[in-house]
């Protein structure tokens, strides 16, 4: 999901007439030092990082004079803010409050409609507020074909509105723009929490903006670059390896994510870090479903579709088992059209390469599920290459279901375990 | 010594040592690549494996890089055939990897 | 019978001269679907796996007045445009196959569709089949797996997961049961036809005697679904799975997805909802041709109540 940076969706905010605060991006303490003098004090310090619940993390701090904004910036730098780095600071001239909105337009997945969201009670608790006393958020669903105007945004307002009438108007105004926001740009969420109320208007205190990944294509004015970059995080060494996969060539797709890239969270819990290859996304999550209860945690995903290639199931089997932490893996189709004689042919490739000395028999527990079309090749390929005579090594068919794959998986696992010693 | 080498669309190479095809009784290569669904793109001639072909028309996914050839090569011919499928990012990864992935370990 | 195409169904496909959508003629027509024409602006006069093309819905309907169905093989981005042609048509059914069509394209098709009576099924769907009857869109993959995967019976399938729609088949066929129809409803959080429009259908339908369902995290499909059964607008047997318990998802969409999400889209919330309106179901997906059989006997038994 391209999410934007707050002073990305700040720029765009600027661009359709809501008011912002004055303010700057800096680097380092000289220049933000600069731009406190040109500011004036108080202003705010607030670390550009993609990362949610900021106010709560502590990357947005105050500073009354130079001194104090030195040590915010030199403090905020050598920060990481949920485990994202901190490049770069926005410099704002502190707004003298006395109210916070929250205003948003997102899609109501129930209703297949926009949504306009509005509370007198904006700021970091906003959810909480929504939880514990739904009437205090009101919302109002949007005819896409019609349009959103700033009738109906007063329309809204007025539910809860207890100001005088010249500020709920300004505030309309606000939201009719933040729907041409949300429009123009083809948003996910266009979202300001908080509007503020000052005693010279209203003015958006912070930006959340999530344009749709499908959409930008034709979003040229968007800094693309910036865009494609600004997911929850950044793609790690493994899955920018596996992308290059699928770059040039278009027969056939590997999506390759890594869940738990240092099988931190895996070991947390208890379980056995796997590696994992499906044919279909919907049979990932069936197969995830019966292996995490037996205590096994797929550390990557990884799904092919569109009938890939020999050589692409040749080339992701070899970047899923470089994965250091994996004590075993499993394959699983859904019942598919995919040729599944040439998936099978990339993954015995591989298993020759990786393991010479034993013909491609693994050395740890592998269980391979093989339905749909040519499985009866692909079973018989991985016999005719002596693989699925490996010690460690299953090899089954169309009459597998998800559960059965697990409960083999887990036995062998056992077994492997006690006759081995693992790898500890 | 005759080779027939040609890239294919993925970015990698195959080779074929055809000094080894001329005393292959069962040419499984050509028999496995002629079959349903698989790239059809190698042929007898002169009784060693050809392209049928250009060698631009492969390149471009003529070859449908199933790896069918060189494992049944193994399996049935005279190991003749070597399928190289680059990639790079890869070898930088297991480069910079303090770790050993488990294929190099012993269980 | 079977719900949204059958035997005399005639359908056409936009944008029949690409790559992708030649290679689905192919298998409509082999599995026996009548597949009457083609549009692709500017080709008209052309002719595709002996199908005619045409410039526009208009034209091609003139010609062949018994279209009903449109199948779309465009582009993500020109989906919009092609949906919007196809309602303006008046078709009944249209499959939007295109997968990362732009949510906005799509929040407008559905409200367009919303007008008229037109059912869009997608988008980023494999498509349909009534079992040995007719097959829109790509489902099975190849026209004698499609037969082999899908058998005629009394079960109605809807799926999330295009690769779970063949599965969930095959598990029901294992068991012994058939399909009247069945659908992937396409992957996209936003999709045109809901769990609760298929169920309605489902429910009129005389050959479906129950309804088997495959269903994933994310969005309210399931939750909204079991209110409406609550409700008694659907009240044949109901067999599920709901994938992705263990899901651990990182993705958040701000404050606004929160709020308008209302905890909905927990694999056990959906489990939890669906049961609480009496839907049967189950712990393992493997398991749900089994479970169906009892259940269908059990329905059956008490003579339909």
């Amino acid at each position: 999901m391209a999410r934007l940076l707050e002073h990305q969706g700040k720029a765009l905010f600027r661009r359709m007439g809501i008011p912002v605060p004055a303010g700057r991006v800096v680097q380092n303490a000289d220049e933000a030092i600069g731009i406190g003098d040109e500011l004036g004090f108080p202003v705010v310090v607030k670390a550009q990082v993609h990362a949610g619940g900021r106010g709560k993390a502590g990357a947005i701090l105050f500073a009354e004079d130079r001194d104090s904004l030195a040590r915010a910036v030199d403090e905020l730098l050598a920060k990481r803010i949920n485990g994202a780095l901190v490049n770069e600071l926005l410099i704002e001239k502190k707004a003298d409050v006395e109210a916070e909105l929250y205003v948003a337009v997102t899609a109501d997945p129930s209703t297949r409609q926009p949504v306009a969201i509005f509370s007198l009670r904006g700021g970091v608790n906003i959810e909480e507020t929504a939880e514990a006393e739904a009437s205090a958020v009101y919302t109002m669903p949007i005819d896409i074909l019609r349009g959103f105007f700033y009738y109906d945004a007063l329309n809204l307002l007025r539910r809860g509105w207890p100001l005088d009438s010249r500020r709920m108007f300004a505030t309309a105004n606000i939201y009719t723009n933040l729907y041409r926001v949300y429009r123009e740009y083809d948003c996910k969420l266009a979202e300001i929490n908080p509007l503020a109320l000052t005693a010279d208007g209203a003015v958006a205190v912070d930006a959340r903006v999530d344009v749709d990944d499908d959409a930008l294509a034709r979003q040229t004015a968007l800094d693309i670059e910036v865009a494609e970059e600004a997911g929850e995080r950044a793609a790690t060494a493994l899955e920018i390896t596996a992308g290059t996969i699928d770059k040039n060539d278009h027969r056939g797709s590997v999506h390759f994510v890594q869940i738990d890239p240092d099988a931190s969270y895996a070991r947390g819990e208890g379980k056995v870090p796997v590696g994992f290859d499906c044919v279909g996304a919907g049979t990932s999550l069936t197969t995830m479903d019966e292996l995490i209860p037996l205590g096994y945690y797929p550390i990557n995903f990884c799904d092919s579709s569109g009938n890939p290639v020999g050589s692409k199931l040749y080339r992701i089997t070899k970047v899923i088992m470089s994965q250091p932490q994996i004590e075993g893996y499993v394959f699983v189709s859904c019942v598919s059209s995919q040729q599944l004689d040439n998936t099978a042919r990339g993954i015995i490739k591989a298993f020759k390469e990786l393991y010479p000395a034993s013909g491609g028999q693994p050395n740890i527990p592998c269980v391979l599920v093989f339905r749909g079309a040519w499985d009866d090749v692909a079973i018989d390929l991985f016999k005719q290459h002596g693989i699925s005579d490996g010690r460690w090594t299953r090899v089954l068919g169309r009459d597998t279901a998800e559960i059965e794959a697990a409960e083999i998986f887990d036995a062998l696992y056992k077994e492997w375990k006690s006759e081995t010693g693992g790898f500890e | 010594m005759s080779v027939l080498e040609f890239e294919v669309r993925s970015g990698g190479t195959i080779r074929i040592d055809l000094d080894k095809c001329r005393a292959c009784e069962t040419k499984a290569c050509v028999k496995i690549c002629n079959s349903t669904g698989m790239g059809q793109i190698l042929e007898l001639k002169d009784g060693v494996p050809a392209l049928k072909p250009t060698l631009e028309e492969v390149k471009r996914g003529a070859c449908t890089e199933d790896l069918a050839c060189e494992l049944d090569c193994e399996l049935y011919g005279k190991k003749a055939i070597v399928i190289t499928l680059p990639l790079p990012k890869l070898d930088e990864y297991l480069e910079d990897l303090t770790a050993t992935p488990t294929y190099l370990r012993e269980a | 019978m079977a719900i949204l195409i059958d035997e005399n169904t005639e359908v056409l496909v936009q944008g029949i001269t690409g790559r992708e959508a030649q290679i689905r003629v192919r298998l409509m027509k082999e599995y026996g679907t009548k597949v009457v024409a083609g549009v692709t602006p500017g080709r008209g006069g052309s002719i595709v796996e002996d199908v005619p093309v045409y410039n526009s819905l208009e034209e091609a309907k003139e010609r062949h007045p018994g279209i009903t169905v449109s199948s779309i093989f465009v582009p993500a981005r020109a989906a919009k445009t092609a949906a919007f042609e196809a309602i303006d048509a008046g078709m009944g059914v249209i499959t939007l196959h295109p997968e990362r069509v732009p949510q906005q394209d799509m929040l407008e098709v559905i409200a367009y569709a919303r007008r008229g009576s037109t059912r869009v099924i997608g988008p980023n769907t494999i498509g349909l089949v009534s079992p040995g009857k007719c097959l829109v869109g790509m489902i099975g993959g190849r026209s004698d797996l499609a037969k082999e995967f899908f058998q005629p019976g009394p079960v109605g399938v809807i799926s999330r997961s295009g690769g779970n729609t063949t599965t969930l088949a095959y598990y029901l066929n294992r068991a012994g049961l058939g399909q009247s129809t069945a659908i992937g409803m396409g992957g996209d959080a936003f999709v045109g036809t809901t769990l609760i429009d298929l169920l309605t259908e489902f429910q009129q339908d005389d050959d479906t005697e129950m309804v088997a369902f495959f269903g994933e995290i994310g969005t309210s499909v399931e939750e909204d679904a079991a209110e409406f059964i609550k409700e008694g607008g659907f009240t044949k047997p109901f067999v599920g799975y709901v994938s992705g318990r263990y899901a651990r998802s990182d993705v958040r969409f701000g404050h606004a997805g929160a709020i308008v999400s209302r905890g909905r889209g927990t694999a056990q919330g959906k489990v939890e909802a669906l049961r609480g309106a009496g839907a049967h179901m189950v712990d393992h997906f493997g398991k749900i041709g089994n479970v169906a059989v009892k259940v269908l006997a059990e329905y059956r038994r008490s003579g339909g109540k």
